[in-house]
């Protein structure tokens, strides 16, 4: 049975999965390079990237530059192009064993078993530019934005960890034109919890539901009513 | 739509045939030749003077042949040359340097007698020709120029950046880089204006397919050609080309072509179109159209 969904969420993508974890860094990073008079940082994020211009249609030399702020999964976008952008990806994710044999527990009935165990994640933002110097400063407002967050993040998110991020080196690529990435990189710790169910036990439900002359009609509908989610 | 002119004579029409005025009075600069990595010695020649002296010479600096113009010397009293000593190779890069490989500065003499300027010349850095030469030179660059203008060519602006200058206030650091590629002041060079005035001439494009690459960024758009151009105006890596048929924006990488004993007599350049989000964009290419093409 799937979980429930907030307004907007994908239902192909799970509460607490991989994609959802990133989708968390790409709405903080939205929020940290927001438009906020108080703090002015000369790149802002805009769900429009259209360059603002005068009314005679010059461009606005003095005005922030629109900020792409995207998971690195969503390649579809049409201006990929664009430059500066921070793009949310993912390493290699890898669970951890916390507990003999991962196990949580067990329910004797139906032998549903329990696991948990904690998943180590890298999140990495690729800061993209045309100019290194501006990769870098990217680089490192999203680098302190995570550090001075890892605790808030890590307690009002329900992740297990954030460990302190590291600010890679700049590096050179050769789009349209040089474009400068620096990379951000922080290991997630998140729970990972399973179950396990054996077949025995419905097979033998099955057949005692027969057996007690049950129509195989009734029985299919009560199988397919049934909610598994719970032993 | 009018013919985008260069307002220096000399650069659509090379070679210089006649002085400004209807003078057959001519200047001509003769030698531009780098002392490398210091100074730059420059002279010239007055053709068809009307009288032996009394012509005060000035000496203009810059790294376009569009200008804007910077004086180095002014009123030379009949002196024929100009021994350019200022390159100190600022860190902050305030004043030209030669210290790269490949670098263009464009010298301009005018010369005047009593108030009014009677000529003036053009010429950025190259190896001298012998008077051999310089005839079978100015033939094949004339048919290079010609070819394109006539023929296979569009019009198009060139670009040139700036490598020196005023330090952008807005975004270059006191550890002399820029922080913002998109600084509308500099336009991420780090030098204010960030492009000298542009040069128009004519260029023909090569046909080239549009490469869309997938990266882990996602879908780019990567579309690299060739460029021909003529010899003037001597065009570097990282200035931009704007083809004013379509407005469509190019980058120079690599820059190739014919020489004749070190003498370029036209230009094939490596360039790869910049994204519609490009700083490039936002300067002005095309003054003559309305509106306007930013």
């Amino acid at each position: 049975m799937p979980l429930p969904r907030g307004e907007g969420e994908a239902s192909d993508v799970y509460v607490g999965s991989p994609l959802a974890i990133i989708g968390l860094w790409v709405l903080a990073l939205r929020e940290r390079f927001n438009a906020n008079l108080g703090e002015p940082l000369p790149w802002v994020w805009r769900a429009n990237l259209r360059p603002e211009d005068s009314e005679n249609g010059e461009p606005l030399p003095e005005s922030p530059r629109n900020l792409v702020i995207e998971s690195a999964y969503n390649v579809e976008k049409a201006h990929r192009n664009y430059r500066p952008a921070i793009y949310v990806g993912r390493g290699s994710a890898v669970a951890a064993k916390i507990a003999v044999d991962n196990r949580a527990g067990n329910f004797i009935p139906t032998g549903f078993k329990a696991y948990y165990g904690h998943v180590t994640m890298p999140i990495i933002f690729d800061c993209e530019s045309e100019n290194s110097a501006e990769s870098t400063t990217i680089a490192e407002t999203a680098w302190g934005f995570v550090l001075a967050t890892r605790d808030i993040f890590r307690s009002s998110l329900g992740l297990h960890d954030i460990v302190e991020p590291t600010l890679a080196e700049t590096t050179l690529g050769s789009l349209d034109k040089n474009t400068w990435t620096t990379q951000v990189i922080f290991n997630v710790v998140y729970e990972q919890r399973w179950g396990t169910r054996p077949i025995a036990p419905v097979l033998r439900e099955i057949v005692a539901q027969l057996e007690a002359g049950t129509s195989e009609g009734t029985m299919l509908q009560r199988l397919a009513a049934r909610d598994i989610s719970h032993p | 739509m009018p013919v985008p002119q260069s307002q220096t004579y000399g650069k659509q029409d090379p070679p210089v045939k006649e002085a400004a005025g209807g003078s057959t009075l001519r200047l001509v600069i003769t030698r531009v030749t780098p002392l490398w990595p210091r100074r730059v010695y420059v002279q010239w020649i007055v053709r068809n003077p009307t009288a032996s002296t009394g012509y005060y010479f000035s000496v203009w600096r810059s790294g376009s042949y569009e200008g804007p113009w910077e004086e180095i010397a002014h009123d030379l009293a009949d002196i024929y040359f100009y021994l350019d000593d200022s390159f100190e190779s600022p860190n902050d890069r305030s004043g030209p340097d030669l210290q790269s490989t490949r670098r263009v500065v464009v010298y301009k003499v005018t010369v005047r007698r009593g108030t009014s300027i009677l000529a003036e010349a053009v010429q950025d850095i190259s190896a001298g020709l012998d008077h051999r030469r310089q005839g079978i030179h100015r033939k094949l660059a004339r048919d290079a120029y010609v070819s394109l203008k006539h023929g296979a060519g569009t019009r198009v602006a060139v670009f040139k950046r700036r490598w020196w200058g005023e330090p952008c206030p807005k975004c270059l650091s006191l550890t002399g880089q820029s922080t913002r590629s998109h600084c509308g002041t500099c336009s991420g060079t780090g030098i204010t204006y960030g492009y000298w005035e542009p040069v128009y001439t004519y260029a023909q494009r090569t046909a080239s397919p549009m490469n869309a690459q997938v990266n882990i960024s996602g879908q780019v758009d990567v579309n690299r050609m060739r460029a021909l151009l003529p010899c003037i105006p001597q065009v570097d890596p990282l200035d931009f080309l704007v083809f004013l048929q379509d407005n469509k924006r190019y980058q120079v990488e690599n820059i190739g072509g014919s020489e004749i004993h070190g003498v370029s007599v036209h230009q094939e350049v490596d360039i790869t179109e910049l994204a519609r989000s490009a700083v490039e964009y936002n300067l002005k290419a095309d003054p003559w159209r309305d509106p306007q093409w930013f």
